[in-house]
C-alpha cells in the first residue's frame, strides 16, 4: 500500500468515526429538545381546560348575580366570557391537533359551552323582559347546572388524558437526555479511541526521522512561518465568519462545522504550530460568540464542554498527523532526489570506468606503435640496402635497354644518358653526360629541342616520333623516339625523358607489308579480317563504302552485324569451314549496310595463319554483285519472255497451217475435180485458169507444209549423241534418187559424235546436200562433208562446186521463204536454210556460208560442246 | 447386183461430195448413208431414234474431226459392240497426226487414211477403201 494511501485510508477513518459520532450527538440533541416541547405543550393543555371551566363558572356566578338584583354591572364579566372561551378553545384545538380523541373531545366541550352560553343568555333575557319572575322559572328547571357537571365531568376526563400523555412524554424526555448523554459520553472516547489507534497504526506506518523541516534559506525560512501564522489567523476569522452567517440557516449545533476546514487547511499548509494555534483560536472564538451564555468565555452545558474538548482534541491530533505527514513526504522527496543523486553517480562511475579503459587501450596502442616504430626502424635500415640493391639493379637495365635514353633539362642540355647512347653516339658517357646538345649534335640540336620544347610546354609526351639519325659510323639510322616530360616532386616540369630505338631494321622489314597494306586498302573489293570466333579485326577503305560503316565503329564488333537476321547461322557454317582450314569461294549471298539496304555479294574467305601454321582467323573479300545480279535478272526475265514469245509464235504457226491445211485442201479437190468434171467443155482459156489457181493452191499448201516443218523445230532434245557419219549415211540413203540422177560425188572427212538432236541435224545435211544437188552447174556434182575439230566444239561443212552466191546475198539466204531464183529456174519455198539457221542457233552455233558464184559454196556451221557453257 | 451400204461419218459437206463423185467415177456398187456428227453416228449404229428402222452398214467410213462426239470417242463406242466390231471400218483425216494419235487402236494399217488434196487422189483412196473392204469380208467368211 503507498504512503499517500495510507494516509489517506487513515484519515478517512478518522472523519468518518467522527461524523458519526457527531450526527447521533445531532440526533439524541434534537429529540431530547423534542421531547420537551411536547410535555410543555401538555402543560399548556391541562391549564387551557382549566380556564375554560372556570370562566364559564364565572359567567354563571355573574348570571345569577343579574337575575338576582338586576344591576348591570354583573353582566361585563359575562360578556367578556363568550369571547375568552372561543379563543381558548381555538388555543387548544392548535395545540392537540395530533390526537384525534382530543380533539373530538373538545368538539363537544365547544358545544357544551356553547349551549352553556345560550341558557345563560336565555335567562338574562328573561329577566331583562319579564323580570325575576320570568326568570326564576327557567333557572329552576336546573338545566343550566347539568349543562356545567356534565362539562365538568368532560374536562376532567380530557385533563386525565393530558396527564398521562404529560407521564409518557416526560418519560420519552429523560430517554432521550440519557441517549444523549450517553453517545457523548460513551460513544466519543470510544470513537476518540478508534481513532487513536488508527493514529497509532498510521504513525507506524509512516517512515519518521526525516529532516524537521524542508531546507529553505533562514531568511525565507522565517517570512514562511510568518505567512503560515498569518494564515492561520485569517483561517479562524473566515470561518468564524462563516459561522455567523451559516447560524441563520443551520443553527448553533453544529457548532465547528467551518472550523474543521479551516483547521485542517491550515494543518497542511503550516504543519503543526499553526494548526495548533488556528484550533486554540477557533475553540476561543466558538466558546464567545456561538456557545451560550453569549458574549462569555464561560461554558455552562457540559455538552459543550464535551464538543469542545472534542474538537480541540480532534485537531491537535490532526495537526500532529499532517506534521508527521508533511516530513514524511519530505523524506519521501528527499530519498528520491537521493535516488537520483546516486543514480548519477553510479553513471558518472561508469563513465570513469569507460575512461580508464580507453586510457588502458591507449597506452596498449601506443606501446604497439612503439612496436611498429620498432620494427619501421628496421625496415628502414632494410630499405636502404634495398635502395641500393635496386640502384644498382636500375643502372644495369638502363645500360642494358636495347634502346637509347636521354634525360635533358629544359634548356637541351644532357643531364643522364645511357650507354646505348654512348655507342650509338660514339663518344664516352663523361663526353656527352652536362653538356649541351649543340655540342654533342652540333647539326640537330635545334631541331630536336624544338620537340622537347612542345612536350616541355605542353606536359605531354610526344610518342612515336620517326626520323633519321646519324650515328658515330656516319650511317643514318632511322629511330623511333617517344619523348616524355619529367616532373620533379613540386610537379613541375624539369626535363624531358627521351627513348629512341633504331627501327632501321623493322622499318626494311615492313616496307613490303605496309605495301600490301596499301594494296588491300586501295581494293576495290572490301577486304576483312575476323578472329575465328568472328570478331572483325580490319577492315578496308571499300568495305567502308560498301557497307557504310567507318573501322572504328565495326572492329571488335561481331561480323555477323553485315548478315540479315534470317541468314544469321551462315557466319557460323563459313567459320566452321575456315576452322577446318577450308576456303569459301565467290559465295553468292546476301549482306546488310549500315543504313540497312540488301546487297548481292559475292564472297570468297580463307583462312588467316600465323607463323606456326595455326589457323588464327579469317579473312574476307566482298564484292559488291548487286549490279550483276540485276543485269542477270534482267536477262532472266527477258529470256524468259522471250521463250515466252517464241512459243507464242511456234503455236501460233502451227496452228495457222495446219488449220490452213483444211480449207487448201478443200480448193484443190474441187479444182481438180472441177478439171475433170468439165474437161474439154470448156474452152483452153478457162482449162488454162483453172490450171493457175489449182498451181497456186498446191503451192500455198507447199508453203503451209514447209512452214510446219519450220515451226516444229526446236521441239526436240539437244542433248543426244550424234554420229554425223551414221546420220549422212541416212541422208545420202533417203536422197539416193537424186544422187543417183545427178550422179554427184559425195565424200566426207572422218565425222565425229557430237551432242544435238539427230533428227535435226538430219534436216541440216539433208537441206545443206539437197541444195548443192540442186544449184549444181553444169559440171559433175562433186559434194565433200568436212569436219574440224575447234575449240569448244565442231565445225562441220558441207562444199560443193555449185552455181554459188553472190556474196552480197549471202545473208539473205537464210530468211526464211527468200529466194534467189525464181521457181521456174529452181523449184522450192525457200525454207530449208532457214530451218537450218534455226537448228543451228537452237544449238547455240553459227551457220554462214562462203561462196564464189560460179566456183561453188562451203556452207559452214558449228556445233559446240553442249553441257559446256550453258549454265 | 447388191448394193453395200456404207455409213459415212463425216461433217464436211465438201469431202462427202468428193467421196460420193470417187465412188461414182471408180463404180463402186456403195450406198451411202452420211451422218454429220458423232452423236448421230452412234444413233444410227444403235438404231435409235429417227434410225430405227435403217440398215445395218456394211463397210464405216468415219472421220476424226466431228462436232458433239469425236471420232475416237465413236470407235470407242463401236468397239464395245461385238456386232458393230466386226464391220469393216476406215479412219479418214486431214491430219497426219491426228491419224498418228489414233494407232493405238490397232486397227490394220489400210485402215488410216490421209484425206488428199485432189479428186484424183479421193479416187485412188476410194479403190483402196474398197480393197479394203472385200479382203475383210472375205476373211470374215473364212
Amino acid at each position: 500500500m503507498r504512503l499517500d494511501t495510507r494516509i489517506g485510508a487513515g484519515f478517512a477513518a478518522g472523519i468518518v468515526i467522527l461524523v458519526v459520532v457527531g450526527a447521533s450527538a445531532y440526533v439524541s440533541t434534537q429529540q431530547l429538545l423534542d421531547a420537551n416541547r411536547l410535555v410543555r405543550r401538555t402543560h399548556e393543555v391541562i391549564e387551557g381546560l382549566e380556564r375554560v371551566l372556570s370562566v364559564l363558572q364565572e359567567a354563571e356566578t355573574d348570571q345569577r348575580g343579574f337575575v338576582l338584583t338586576g344591576q348591570a354591572r354583573y353582566l361585563e364579566p359575562y360578556e367578556a366570557a363568550s369571547g375568552q372561551i372561543q379563543h381558548d378553545i381555538d388555543t387548544l384545538a392548535d395545540l392537540s391537533r395530533d390526537d384525534a380523541a382530543q380533539q373530538d373531545s373538545l368538539q363537544q366541550v365547544h358545544k357544551l359551552a356553547d349551549a352553556k352560553l345560550a341558557e345563560l343568555q336565555e335567562t338574562v333575557q328573561l329577566r331583562r323582559k319579564s323580570g325575576l319572575e320570568g326568570a326564576l322559572p327557567v333557572i329552576l328547571t336546573d338545566r343550566g347546572r347539568k349543562i356545567m357537571d356534565e362539562l365538568r365531568g368532560l374536562i376532567a376526563r380530557m385533563q386525565a388524558r393530558e396527564r398521562q400523555l404529560l407521564d409518557q412524554r416526560n418519560e420519552a424526555a429523560s430517554a432521550a437526555a440519557s441517549r444523549t448523554i450517553e453517545t457523548l459520553v460513551l460513544w466519543m472516547p470510544l470513537s476518540l479511541l478508534v481513532l487513536a489507534v488508527a493514529a497509532v497504526v498510521l504513525m507506524r506506518t509512516v517512515q519518521f526521522g526525516g529532516p524537521a523541516a524542508p531546507p529553505i534559506a533562514p531568511g525565507r525560512k522565517w517570512a514562511g512561518v510568518a505567512v503560515q501564522y498569518l494564515s492561520a489567523v485569517v483561517a479562524v476569522a473566515v470561518a468564524a465568519a462563516l459561522r455567523w452567517r451559516l447560524l441563520d440557516s443551520i443553527g448553533p449545533l453544529p457548532l465547528f462545522i467551518t472550523f474543521y476546514p479551516a483547521v485542517l487547511l491550515v494543518a497542511s499548509i503550516g504543519g503543526a504550530g499553526p494548526a495548533i494555534m488556528a484550533t486554540v483560536f477557533s475553540a476561543l472564538a466558538a466558546d464567545y460568540w456561538f456557545i451560550p451564555p453569549y458574549g462569555s468565555f464561560r461554558i455552562d452545558a457540559p455538552s459543550d464542554i464535551v464538543a469542545v474538548g472534542i474538537f480541540v482534541g480532534t485537531n491537535l491530533f490532526l495537526s500532529i498527523l499532517m506534521e508527521r505527514l508533511r516530513r514524511a513526504r519530505w523524506a519521501e522527496a528527499i530519498s528520491f532526489v537521493q535516488e537520483q543523486r546516486l543514480e548519477e553517480l553510479s553513471q558518472l562511475n561508469a563513465e570513469l570506468s569507460q575512461q580508464s579503459e580507453e586510457l588502458s587501450q591507449q597506452s596498449e596502442e601506443l606501446a604497439q606503435q612503439n612496436e611498429e616504430l620498432q620494427s619501421q626502424s628496421e625496415e628502414i635500415q632494410k630499405a636502404g640496402t634495398e635502395l641500393r640493391r635496386l640502384y644498382a639493379e636500375q643502372q644495369t637495365i638502363f645500360n642494358s635497354v636495347p634502346a637509347m635514353i636521354w634525360f635533358k633539362d629544359t634548356k637541351n642540355n644532357f643531364v643522364r644518358v645511357n650507354r646505348e647512347v654512348a655507342i650509338s653516339v660514339g663518344k664516352p658517357l663523361d663526353a656527352i653526360e652536362g653538356k649541351s646538345a649543340y655540342e654533342v649534335f652540333p647539326d640537330e640540336a635545334e631541331h630536336y629541342y624544338r620537340d622537347d620544347l612542345e612536350v616541355i610546354r605542353s606536359g605531354q609526351p610526344k610518342l612515336g616520333i620517326v626520323e633519321e639519325m646519324g650515328t658515330a659510323s656516319g650511317e643514318k639510322r632511322w629511330v623511333q623516339t617517344d619523348k616524355i616530360p619529367f616532373r620533379d616532386e613540386r610537379g613541375e616540369i624539369a626535363g624531358v625523358l627521351v627513348f629512341s630505338v633504331d627501327i632501321t631494321e623493322r622499318k626494311r622489314l615492313e616496307e613490303p607489308l605496309s605495301r600490301l597494306a596499301a594494296i588491300v586498302e586501295s581494293s576495290d573489293d572490301a577486304i576483312l579480317s575476323t578472329d575465328l570466333a568472328g570478331v572483325i579485326q580490319t577492315w578496308n577503305a571499300a568495305a567502308k563504302r560498301l557497307f557504310g560503316y567507318r573501322a572504328e565503329e565495326v572492329i571488335c564488333r561481331p561480323v555477323a552485324l553485315l548478315l540479315p537476321p534470317e541468314q544469321i547461322d551462315e557466319e557460323e557454317r563459313i567459320l566452321e569451314r575456315v576452322r577446318a582450314g577450308q576456303r569459301v569461294e565467290h559465295l553468292e549471298t546476301v549482306r546488310v549496310t549500315k543504313d540497312g539496304g540488301r546487297l548481292d555479294v559475292s564472297v570468297t574467305v580463307s583462312p588467316v595463319k600465323d607463323p606456326q601454321g595455326r589457323i588464327i582467323g579469317a579473312s574476307k573479300i566482298l564484292r559488291d554483285i548487286t549490279e550483276r545480279k540485276r543485269v542477270e535478272e534482267t536477262l532472266r526475265q527477258t529470256a524468259a519472255d522471250l521463250a515466252r514469245s517464241n512459243k507464242d509464235l511456234e503455236l501460233f504457226a502451227y496452228v495457222a497451217s495446219h488449220d490452213l491445211r483444211e480449207p487448201l485442201r478443200m480448193v484443190t479437190g474441187f479444182m481438180s475435180l472441177l478439171k475433170d468434171h468439165c474437161g474439154g467443155t470448156l474452152d483452153a482459156k478457162a482449162d488454162e485458169y483453172i490450171g493457175f489457181a489449182a498451181e497456186g493452191a498446191f503451192r500455198m499448201q507447199g508453203l503451209i507444209d514447209d512452214l510446219l516443218a519450220y515451226a516444229r523445230v526446236g521441239r526436240g532434245e539437244i542433248a543426244q549423241s550424234t554420229d554425223v557419219a551414221a546420220v549422212l549415211d541416212g541422208v545420202l540413203r533417203t536422197m539416193a534418187a537424186p544422187i543417183e540422177e545427178s550422179a554427184a560425188v559425195i565424200t566426207h572427212d572422218p565425222l565425229p559424235t557430237i551432242t544435238s538432236n539427230r533428227l535435226e541435224l538430219t534436216q541440216v545435211l539433208q537441206n545443206l546436200i539437197g541444195n548443192a544437188l540442186k544449184f549444181r552447174g553444169q559440171r559433175r556434182p562433186e559434194i565433200h562433208v568436212g569436219a574440224r575439230r575447234q575449240a569448244d566444239g565442231w565445225l562441220l561443212t558441207v562444199r560443193d562446186n555449185g552455181i554459188g552466191i553472190d556474196p552480197q546475198s549471202a545473208d539473205r539466204i537464210f530468211m526464211i521463204f527468200q529466194r534467189l531464183h525464181t521457181r521456174e529456174q529452181y523449184p522450192g519455198t525457200g525454207i530449208g536454210l532457214a530451218i537450218c539457221k534455226k537448228v543451228i542457233e537452237r544449238h547455240r552455233g553459227q551457220i554462214w556460208v562462203e561462196s564464189r558464184p560460179g566456183v561453188g559454196s562451203t556452207f559452214c556451221f558449228t556445233i559446240p560442246d553442249q553441257g559446256t557453257g550453258q549454265g | 447386183m447388191k448394193l453395200v451400204e456404207v455409213l459415212m461419218i463425216e461433217d464436211n459437206r465438201g469431202d462427202v461430195v468428193l467421196v460420193e463423185a470417187a465412188i461414182a467415177k471408180a463404180g463402186l456398187p456403195y450406198r451411202v448413208s452420211v451422218v454429220s456428227d458423232g452423236a448421230e453416228a452412234v444413233d444410227f449404229l444403235h438404231r435409235c431414234g429417227k434410225y430405227a428402222g435403217s440398215a445395218r452398214p456394211e463397210l464405216i467410213l468415219l472421220d476424226l474431226k466431228l462436232p458433239r462426239k469425236n471420232g475416237c470417242e465413236v470407235l470407242d463406242e463401236i468397239m464395245l459392240d461385238p456386232q458393230l466390231k466386226k464391220i469393216p471400218l476406215v479412219l479418214l483425216s486431214s491430219s497426219t497426226s491426228e491419224l498418228k494419235r489414233a494407232r493405238s487402236y490397232e486397227l490394220p494399217p489400210e485402215c488410216y487414211l490421209e484425206k488428199p488434196g485432189t479428186y484424183q487422189g479421193f479416187v485412188a483412196l476410194m479403190q483402196a477403201v474398197e480393197a479394203f473392204r472385200g479382203k475383210a469380208v472375205k476373211e470374215e467368211q473364212t
